[in-house]
């Protein structure tokens, strides 16, 4: 454990962070929740970073406006699961938050700020806010700007962040209602990171479908007419497409072949479960033909 | 009149609660990473970061100038002071090849992670720091990664001076088994594989060594298995007597057989400490336990069989891929693999080759089941097969050919010569348990319904308590059992407790023995200095041998108190009876006195109530079971085990053809081990084995780059199962008590590894017949699955 030689900041207000990071030469950790940075830093010896430590700058809120809600960007998983408002205006996050890998330590100490800057592929909130087509608020030095969930996540553990800028909060539009929403998780074991997510959410006409972690970054799927009405084949040419266009993603336990046989599959079952019926016909067969 | 059956039974065959269980749960107990104090010093290692190279040059000096570094030792400068380490099972006793047994590389590196330098310092942090500043140039040379390849004639060859990868051929040979299948209705020919796993110690291992002012006295804390293994062999690296070495060993957090001896760090860490003057303390991480391998085997078999499924020739050639094999007992499990073929069935004709070939991987260390699994896992493949080929049920292949119970005991192609058992009634109990019938019903409707169940079995034979002639694997050990003046129990014993509550029921049988109160009853083990010499816990003896010496010496103490108790309640001397602590009046159970009352008398009456007793208030006995054999048989086959435990598991499984991915639904494990001293414990332990042959089979896997840098660094990458992952584990006991053995019992402990690899293996078979999927190799990543459906349906 190197913790002792890690330089430690925690600044009590918004301004003197962003500041601070702004002077920093891209050397400085912001840590929300701590569940990478500190199991990172365990197992690299010697490692002599600077953490700053995000707890008192009050991110950890959860609001309602006009037409957003609001999280800040240290809400942690547990209170995802024990809010009200994000039950009633983002219930896709609760149904998410239900499934994080890591028991109650990780649901206590995760973020979903943390989890979304860090970008990690094989992660579950991504896909998430690019269905919720949640918009990311950052602070700069030079300012705030508002990223559009879909250009947050540009790659594999790669963001729209420019050095020295903070993520703040992430809206979740709330002028239409969510009618239906659905998630679905594809893990080889409970200890398992995600291998193949899909998100879905409709509000009034539009639907939108967000593969993650079979890809780099999360994409959505362009779905031809409604969801209801798609058949198998077509989503699994529309998914497949994707994975095209991305790349799909490979990583230590799982290839991206693997990830291409079955993200068709997932992204159905999300389908399946927003619209709480099962759709034929189904997209697999069972011509994978590995 | 008082029972004598019935008091003998007041704790034995119960679940005591494990002696040390509060002091667990409550944190209160103490293990070597607890041990640090401000004196004591931190050892970190710098690794190879190749496979294989040749080491040039190392630059110490950034590491010694960081602040707080006392110590860098090279391979160069341990080899000056070190020689090599012993091995505990010696490859040249068993007809293999040595190689020299370095603490720290000596000229070349041999797999991705051997110690090649070490540094200590004031803490672990500077430990580690200095070692990131360790300057070591290699030269990198061809490496060979898997068996086969290291087979052929051009393979680079991984320890100097030997001409080719192999560290022990070995041909076990019965009967005519190439004319058998000749002759036979059926042939089945097939090429099955385990992949790399390993164990997962809660605990990772730990040392802390100190030495005295003159540097010739040793004391070891160490989280080990077998403290006087351990001292032999660093005794005999550095050229030490073994009686100048301490070694003690507390609290143990989970071993399965990694935490035998023979680490180089073991080695390294005392000539550190002896080195520096300082106490030296080495704590594996996470990372440094994934290096130990294990299991990784692949057999090509060929079985003849009639039209009942009955196997009439059985010839199999093994290529176990051990890696860079160390001193550790670990390079010898594939030996057991051979040797247990063909299991619990009944042939005789049978040919086994093993070839185990090193490479250039980190070397495999003892695993629960030792080899056996492998062994298990091919003779359930091919249950399945044969089944398959004849459209038969697979229970009634099985049937067929286990050995039946009226035939113990029973000696087995491979000379082993098991004690006894009732297969046969081990089926009756799972079936039942499962409801194997009606599952069947519940299968085909399922499948009209487009889901895929299955289920899958696995028989496993585990032999248990094994000696090794001419090695430290002792098939005995030996116990002290010693009256306290408070009244009190000591037991004193070599065999030491992994974790999993051995001194428990050591304390059942030496309370039952001796007649006191289990709570009365104080087990010591682990120190060197206080316990009888003794071999530890490997092969399941724990209770074998351990509890059979307590026993003995139990019961010398319990007839002196006896004795001398009658004699102070004036009745003849066999009509008193130790119960519960007291001496009791066997025609008037309110006449009695307290033990501590008779001990009294026999300190301070030795020449009166006590006269012509010896009053020696201890008894130190070694306990030797029946049938093990080194004497060759006229075929040259010896007997190394005494018991032969066994089980039968099985599990039933949904699979999802669109991912591959498996849904455990249910486990069964059937099982004996003979006499249970402890029912609990031996279901915690069943049930661990269960865990690790499931997680095996299915989600744990070591796999390397091409490059040879291991994969797997923690346990995001190490699936290893979690509580949600696995369905109740339901655990159906058979006891045939073993003739051979002083309590009737069999080891426990390392069965349920190897049947429950099988079991699921052959379940998410059985679920994915549709598609005409056959599992030969594992692990069932979801992947591999779906490719096999592709296969099964492109057939």
């Amino acid at each position: 454990m190197n913790h002792r030689d890690a330089s430690y900041l925690s600044p009590t207000d918004l301004t003197t962070a962003v500041d601070v990071l702004g002077r920093g030469s891209g050397d400085i950790d912001p840590v929300a929740g701590g569940t990478v940075v500190l199991a990172t830093d365990r197992r690299t010896p010697g490692s002599t970073r600077t953490v700053m430590d995000l707890s008192r700058l009050a991110l950890d809120q959860i609001s309602v406006g006009d037409d957003h809600l609001r999280l800040g960007a240290a809400v942690t998983y547990r209170q995802l699961l024990g809010g009200a408002e994000v039950a009633q205006h983002a219930p896709l996050l609760v149904r998410m938050a239900l499934e994080v890998t890591g028991g109650p330590q990780i649901r206590n100490r995760g973020t979903v700020g943390g989890s979304a800057c860090f970008a990690n592929p094989a992660s579950d909130i991504p896909a998430c806010l690019l269905a919720l087509a949640a918009v990311m608020l950052v602070e700069g030095r030079d300012g705030a700007r508002r990223i559009p969930a879909e250009a947050f996540f540009t790659g594999a553990f790669r963001t729209a962040l420019r050095p020295g800028e903070l993520l703040v909060a992430i809206d979740v539009p709330t002028t239409d209602a969510i009618q239906r929403s659905g998630y679905h998780k594809l893990k080889l074991s409970e200890g398992s990171w995600p291998i193949a997510t899909a998100a879905f959410v409709e509000r009034g006409s539009t639907q939108l479908l967000a593969l993650g972690a079979s890809v780099p970054r999360p994409a959505l799927v362009p779905l031809d007419g409604p969801a209801e009405r798609l058949a198998g084949a077509d989503l699994r040419v529309a998914v497949e497409a994707v994975l095209i266009d991305v790349g799909p993603w490979t990583d230590e336990l799982a290839s991206a072949g693997y990830r291409t046989l079955v993200a068709p599959t997932v992204a159905w079952r999300a389908l399946e479960e927003a619209l709480a019926r099962p759709l034929a016909p189904h997209p697999g067969g069972f011509a994978h033909g590995a | 009149m008082l029972d004598d059956a019935a008091d003998v039974l007041a704790n034995i065959g119960r679940s005591r609660h494990k002696l040390d269980g509060w002091e667990l749960v409550e944190g209160r107990a103490t293990f070597v990473a607890d041990l640090v104090r401000p004196e004591v010093h931190h050892l970190a290692l710098v690794r190879s970061p190749h496979p294989r190279a040749r080491i040039l040059e190392y630059r110490t000096g950034p590491a010694l100038a960081l602040d707080g570094v006392v110590l860098v030792m090279t391979g160069p400068d341990a080899a000056r002071e070190a020689g090599t380490i012993p091995y505990f099972i010696d490859p040249e006793a068993r007809g293999g090849r040595r190689a020299d047994q370095r603490c720290l590389a000596l000229g070349t590196a041999r797999y991705v992670g051997e110690p090649v330098a070490a540094v200590v310092a004031t803490d672990r942090s500077t430990a580690d720091r200095a070692a990131a500043l360790m300057e070591i140039d290699y030269e990198p040379l061809p490496a060979v990664l898997d068996a086969e390849t290291a087979l052929a004639a051009d393979a680079p060859v991984v320890f100097d001076g030997w001409d080719d990868n192999v560290i022990l051929a070995r041909q076990v040979r019965n009967g005519d088994p190439e004319a058998a299948i000749a002759a036979a209705p059926h042939v089945l020919e097939e090429r099955i594989s385990i992949h790399r796993f390993t164990t997962v110690p809660i605990e990772p291992r730990g040392y802390l060594v100190e030495c005295d002012v003159a540097g010739e006295r040793l004391t070891i804390h160490a989280s080990c298995q077998n403290p006087n293994a351990m001292r032999w062999q660093i005794a005999g690296a550095l050229g030490m007597d073994e009686d100048d070495i301490h070694v003690i060993t507390q609290k143990v957090g989970g071993s399965f057989g990694l935490k035998m001896q023979g680490h180089a760090e073991e080695t390294l860490i005392a000539l550190c400490a002896r080195r520096a003057g300082v106490p030296v303390m080495w704590l594996e991480t996470r990372e440094e336990t994934f290096l130990a391998g294990a299991r990784e085997q692949i057999h090509d078999v060929r079985v003849g069989f009639d039209d009942g499924g009955r196997l009439l020739g059985l010839v199999d050639h093994i290529v176990a891929d051990v890696g860079a094999a160390s001193a550790q007992p670990g390079w010898a499990m594939a030996n057991n693999s051979a040797q247990t073929i063909p299991t619990g069935y009944d042939l005789q004709d049978v040919s086994v080759h093993l070839q185990t070939v090193v490479t250039n991987k980190s070397p495999w260390n003892a695993a629960r089941g030792f080899g056996k699994e492998g062994a298990n896992f091919l003779m359930e493949r091919v249950m399945d097969h044969i089944a398959g080929q004849l459209g038969l049920d697979p229970l009634d292949v099985r049937r067929i050919n286990l050995i039946a119970a009226d035939r113990f005991p029973y000696r087995t192609a491979s000379g082993l010569n098991i004690d006894s058992g009732d297969y046969h009634g081990l089926i009756d109990l799972l079936t039942a348990e499962v409801g194997y019938d009606v599952f069947r019903t519940e299968q085909q409707a399922a499948r009209a319904a487009g889901r895929y169940l299955g289920i899958g079995l696995g028989f496993e034979l585990t032999p248990e308590s094994a000696d090794g002639p001419g090695t430290l694997v002792g098939g005995y050990d030996t116990t002290t059992v010693r009256l306290r003046p408070s009244g009190r129990v000591q037991v004193l014993t070599g065999v030491t407790a992994p974790g999993g509550g051995n001194e428990t029921g050591i304390a059942q049988v030496v309370a039952d023995e001796i007649g006191a109160r289990f709570e009365d009853v104080d087990v010591v083990q682990g120190d060197t200095e206080r316990c009888p010499y003794g071999f530890g816990n490997f092969s399941g003896r724990g209770m074998l041998v351990g509890g059979g010496s307590a026993a003995l010496a139990a019961r010398d103490l319990r007839a002196k108190l006896e004795l001398v108790g009658a004699r102070m309640l004036g009745i003849p001397g066999d009509g008193a009876r130790a119960v519960e602590g007291h001496v009791v009046d066997r025609r008037n159970g309110s006449r009695s006195v307290a033990f501590r009352d008779v001990i009294h008398a026999v300190v301070t009456r030795a020449f009166e109530v006590a006269d012509d007793i010896e009053p020696t208030l201890e008894s130190t006995r070694s306990y030797k079971p029946d049938n093990i054999d080194h004497h060759p048989d006229e075929k040259g086959r010896l007997q190394p085990y005494p018991t032969y435990s066994n089980g039968i598991c099985a599990v039933v499984v949904e699979v999802d053809p669109q991912t591959g991915l498996i849904d455990l639904r249910s486990v069964v494990l059937s099982h004996d081990c003979g006499v249970l001293i402890n029912p609990a414990l031996v279901e915690g332990q069943a049930r661990g084995a269960v865990a690790m042959g499931l997680g095996g089979a299915w989600t744990e896997d070591l796999p390397f780059r091409p490059d040879g840098q291991p994969i797997v660094d923690r346990f995001k990458t190490y699936l290893l199962l979690r509580a949600e992952d696995l369905p109740p584990i339901r655990i159906v006991h058979q006891v045939t008590p073993s003739p051979f053995t002083l309590l009737g019992t069999k080891g426990a402990g390392e069965a349920g590894v190897g049947s429950a690899m099988s079991a699921l293996t052959s379940a998410v078979e059985d679920a994915l017949a549709p598609f005409g999927v056959r599992i030969q190799e594992l692990p069932l990543h979801p992947s591999r699955i779906l490719q096999l459906i592709g296969q099964g349906e492109a057939a």
